[in-house]
């Protein structure tokens, strides 16, 4: 299945010849995905008239930073940023310790009624959350948990867990139930087996849905925006809406933040991929 | 169904929020930590003052600038910023009045959000506030839509009127003048319009910004002295409605950077290369601080047409009938020291407003100083009431009837006329389940 | 670099659950026979999946059913008074055009980025499941629309398709026959497929993650034996990995519909709904507009109530096509 494999002499050139096709297309195909990120950064860092041109020039013809520093000398930029931080952390700490439980309970545990909460899992995972988002605030209000960013977390964590639950079982699945088994034998209580035995063997599972769950709170903009109230709690996703005004929108520094917005969850994802796939060959050793 | 009134709890200031809460841990522990009542340190009453401007360029700065004063001046009341951006303010506010009772004891509305919220009975009456201040009889006209029995429910912070907004260093370098009839103008335009580079004007026309799209839309009738509606019968196939969408084509076709979003189209503006705007006047407190070289070229014309009215809506800032009494206090307590002349006049001189809510809130040395106000200020006014009829309670769903229907023409040269023929029977066949339930 | 994985150890999503759930229904009832521990067992079990089902009940359950009551109201933000009203939501509901094109719209979308993401997603995983020098970097090239955000990258997309200055028209121009810029997203014949672009972009990477991962578990040994056989690439392809990684494939058709089914940000930012007639208004925007911008909260929820039954009739029909078709698997 190798490309560059080298093989008879003969096959040599020819193999030459497929290898740059390939090679074409792979950096093609990766260049397209890959503008749109180009051009935004590209915008972001000259100054916009360029880009207001047409045709608009493909490389930045000069390089200013002064939307960055407009951005973080007129908002609180840092103090968005450590609001979301906090508030995706929570969700993906709240949904890792729900997921565990419930898709431990799913594979290990017998008992009836698997498949009706399976699929309960699943049809939660169908509102929109427009639908929902008058009653919580409601009952958030009641409750008098609104303009909280652990409340809001809460709220955030209930709309991935069903599909994080999915994604930790059938990592679960994968586990021989011989080793759960051994663990109880071992003396181990359920909730003991599972701690020492099964989680240590799911990590790339429980990487998989620490980034699901991180960048959907992360990204969440309905529920934040409705629940959130005072400018001191507003996560990145609402401060970036906040930059666009009643009569004016700042479109250097929206694409500016815009940019910054997308650092974090990019760098995130970067840095862990390496850690799912570290993860998988680590299942080869162990399997 | 929790319907408004039925108060569970009263609302709270949101400002004590977040120290307290990450102390918490648990959700439980928060909302135990959050029931105390929200008075803070120095036996000041705190109240959220909920809006949209804090973000605002200038605007913002202009209202926390008259919070500092207000509380240099005493100390009995603290008002703190609180709110969500422009875009999410109605539905906010909206979704907590759904919910049973509105959050914060004052907020400030926009002209489509307040009169639900007045049929919804959240707002408490200020005629006492106009009353003390005597200014019973000289309180704009425009409020008349917000009062029951008589009494005003919201008192306008900031009046917005139309105008045509124009950049004079490219009127001047084009050799032209504001427009004296309909063909001049479109004449004009074209003339200023040198794709891609400049553009003659720019009025917003995306569905993906129905807001902003409809706000200024109602204009291009009014221009004509046309009416939306009158009462419950709409009225977009009438000619001046015609005649207006008819040249909103006109344009978008000759003079027009088209498919252009109002973000990017305010850049252009700001950049010189978008050569006229119908806007409020607003817009221009906005480039005052954020397109400094555009703002030295700013002139206004009153808008165009020949027997044109210029479409004047007020914001108001309104207290919460479900605050507690402290609360309504303290919050009228702000109101009436805002209302005073003295406070009033500073705050639209830092606004750069230029229509008052009553005669002495602004000073006249202070309206000879502002070059680009003019057209603003001799324009014949008109109200949304007045133009949009009943209607002006489904004022959205009204207006995304006829912008569908004008996009249409837009984008796939439908003559205006079965457009708006369409929309008048679809508007026709809504109006008896739109005013069910609703005795005006 | 080679990953050699073992097959029951590979991406945490690369099976197919939900056939799975229907199965537990069918093993459940026919393992009837008592085991040592099973009460001690379903106890703890019952313990976990109520605080589980009494978050989800709190938080999503309980405001469901809220929204299921005020689609039989009359409520409208500044009614005079709210009451029962029945059914009468619903006729008005299959008596509103608008609401049939969105319903058809809401399809339209769902196929085509459904399909398009999940066969992208296939392309790229095969292709990068080769051996090549550049293989990670491509890897963590491709996956970087996931986890940019939706905002941002509408914001870029607006820009890019600008009819004045948008780069794409230097691309446009290109082509022969155009001479003037395209109207972008508001061109009626453009609009759609420039929206399903836009969110195919947002979506395949997942897919494209999901599937290398799962075409990584397929054991090496079947590719071995194929070769001894004398076996086309393409054979393998067509009687080895597609058939391997099928319950993904259909699993990822899940996700994607789902995701197609919920997107909002993506449309209601680039056309909101247009460029007119409601050309690319699904029933998501459809009951965002009527219940926040025209406050019609009991028709809103109506339209919520609607939608979520024709989707979750869609998902049953998934899990009944999984179910079937792993069946014919095992014969």
């Amino acid at each position: 299945m190798s490309v560059i494999a080298s093989s008879s002499t003969g096959n040599r050139l020819r193999n030459l010849g497929k290898g740059v096709v390939f090679y074409a297309f792979i950096i093609g195909f990766c260049v397209i995905v890959l503008f749109p990120v180009y051009w935004m950064i590209v915008n972001a860092i000259q100054p916009l008239n360029h880009g207001m041109q047409f045709p608009p020039p493909l490389f930045p013809k000069e390089i200013s930073f002064l939307p960055f520093i407009t951005l973080f000398e007129n908002y609180p930029v840092a103090r968005w940023l450590v609001n979301s931080l906090l508030l995706a952390g929570m969700a993906t700490l709240i949904v890792l310790a729900l997921a565990v439980l419930g898709s431990f309970a799913m594979t290990f545990l017998k008992w009836r009624g698997k498949a009706a909460f399976g699929l309960l899992l699943l049809m939660t995972q169908m509102l929109p959350e427009a639908l929902v988002v008058i009653p919580v605030y409601a009952m958030y209000s009641n409750l008098g948990l609104s303009d909280s960013l652990p409340a809001l977390s809460l709220i955030d964590a209930a709309f991935i867990l069903p599909i994080c639950i999915w994604i930790l079982k059938n990592s679960f699945d994968s586990i021989a139930e011989e080793i759960y088994e051994a663990a109880l034998i071992d003396g181990c209580s359920p909730l003991g087996a599972l701690l020492r035995t099964l989680l240590p063997l799911s990590t790339p599972g429980l990487v998989a849905i620490s980034v699901v769950s991180f960048f959907y709170a992360w990204n969440e903009y309905l529920f934040a925006v409705t629940l959130i109230q005072s400018p001191d709690s507003r996560p990145v996703a609402v401060g970036l809406a906040s930059l666009k005004v009643m009569l004016d929108t700042p479109i250097d520094r929206v694409l500016a933040a815009a940019l910054f917005f997308s650092v974090f969850p990019v760098v995130f994802y970067l840095l862990i991929q390496r850690y799912i796939v570290a993860g998988l060959s680590a299942g080869a050793v162990k399997g | 169904m929790n319907r408004p009134g039925n108060g569970l709890l009263l609302p709270r200031s949101m400002g004590i929020g977040r120290r307290d809460f990450l102390k918490g841990t648990a959700a439980a522990g928060v909302a135990a930590a959050l029931a105390t009542p929200a008075i803070a340190q120095n036996a000041k009453i705190k109240i959220p003052l909920v809006s949209w401007m804090w973000s605002e360029p200038g605007r913002g700065d202009a209202w926390k600038a008259m919070l500092a004063k207000f509380h240099a001046e005493q100390s009995d009341v603290f008002v703190e910023e609180a709110g969500a951006p422009f875009n999410e303010f109605n539905n906010n506010m909206l979704i907590q009045s759904q919910s049973g009772k509105i959050n914060g004891a004052m907020f400030h509305t926009t002209p489509d959000l307040v009169v639900r919220l007045l049929r919804g009975g959240h707002l408490e009456p200020l005629q006492d506030i106009v009353d003390n201040l005597g200014l019973t009889n000289t309180l704009s006209a425009a409020h008349d839509h917000l009062r029951i029995d008589g009494k005003v429910h919201g008192l306008d912070i900031v009046t917005v009127k139309f105008g045509l907004l124009y950049n004079s260093a490219l009127f001047e370098k084009a050799g032209v003048n504001p427009p004296s009839s309909m063909d001049e103008w479109v004449e004009t335009s074209t003339a200023l319009t040198k794709a891609p580079d400049q553009f003659g004007i720019y009025s917003p026309h995306l569905l993906s910004e129905p807001g902003d799209f409809w706000f200024i839309l109602q204009q291009w009738a009014a221009m004509f002295d046309g009416k939306w509606a009158e009462g419950r019968t709409p009225l977009v196939n009438t000619q001046p409605v015609i005649e207006g969408m008819k040249l909103f084509k006109t344009m978008y076709d000759k003079a027009m950077p088209k498919g252009t979003d109002i973000a990017t189209a305010n850049q252009m503006y700001g950049n010189g290369r978008i050569a006229q705007q119908l806007i409020v006047s607003a817009a221009a407190n906005v480039w005052s601080s954020s397109g400094p070289d555009v703002y030295k070229s700013l002139r206004s014309a009153p808008v165009p047409g020949p027997n044109a009215k210029a479409i004047t809506r007020i914001h108001p800032i309104c207290v919460n009938v479900n605050a507690s009494d402290d609360e309504k206090a303290a919050a009228k307590a702000f109101i009436s020291w805002l209302y005073k002349p003295a406070n009033y006049q500073e705050l639209m001189e830092r606004c750069l407003d230029v229509v008052p809510p009553y005669p002495e809130a602004v000073r006249k040395e202070y309206l000879d100083t502002l070059f680009w106000a003019d057209g603003y200020l001799k324009g014949e006014s008109t109200t949304p009431v007045e133009i949009m009829g009943d209607y002006i309670f489904f004022n959205q769903e009204f207006g995304n009837v006829v912008m569908d229907k004008l996009s249409e023409v837009l984008v796939a040269n439908r003559p205006v006329e079965d457009a708006m023929a369409d929309a008048q029977s679809e508007l026709e066949r809504a109006s008896e389940r739109l005013f069910e339930g609703f005795k005006l | 670099m080679t990953f050699k994985v073992h097959r029951s150890q590979g991406f945490p999503l690369d099976a197919g659950n939900i056939e799975r759930m229907a199965q537990a229904t069918i093993a459940e009832q026919v393992e009837r026979v008592p085991r040592r521990g099973r009460d001690r067992q379903s106890s703890l079990a019952y313990t976990l999946v109520f605080m589980i089902v009494a978050y989800l009940g709190v938080f999503i359950l309980f405001p469901i059913v809220q929204q299921v009551l005020t689609s039989f109201s009359n409520n409208v933000v500044g009614i005079n008074e709210v009451t029962w009203v029945g059914l009468r939501n619903y006729e008005r509901l299959l008596d509103d055009p608008k609401f049939w094109v969105a319903v058809r719209v809401t399809f339209t979308y769902m196929a085509f980025v459904m399909t398009g993401s999940v066969i992208i997603g296939l392309g790229a995983a095969l292709l990068l499941n080769r051996q090549f020098r550049g293989r990670n970097m491509a890897r963590s090239v491709i996956a970087v629309p996931w986890a940019f955000p939706e905002i941002s990258a509408v914001l870029v997309f607006i820009w890019m398709c600008n009819p004045t200055f948008g780069v794409l028209n230097m691309l446009a121009l290109m082509f022969p026959g155009v001479e003037t810029n395209p109207n972008w997203l508001t061109d009626p014949n453009m609009a759609m497929p420039l929206v399903i672009v836009i969110s195919i972009w947002k979506a395949f990477p997942f897919a494209f993650l999901v599937i290398l991962a799962s075409l990584q578990a397929i054991p090496r040994d079947l590719y071995e034996a194929a070769e001894v056989d004398g076996a086309s690439k393409l054979q393998m392809l067509r009687y080895i990995t597609i058939p391997e990684i099928t319950p993904t494939l259909l699993l990822m058709s899940v996700l994607m519909a789902i995701f197609s089914f919920k997107q909002f940000t993506l449309i209601w930012l680039t056309t909101g709904g247009g460029p007119y007639g409601g050309i690319t208004e699904t029933m998501v925007l459809r009951i965002y507009q009527t219940a926040f911008r025209f406050f019609d909260l009991a028709y809103g929820a109506t339209l919520g109530v609607a939608a979520f039954i024709i989707v979750l009739g869609l998902t049953l029909l998934f899990v009944y096509a999984q179910h079937r078709q792993d069946r014919a698997r095992k014969r």
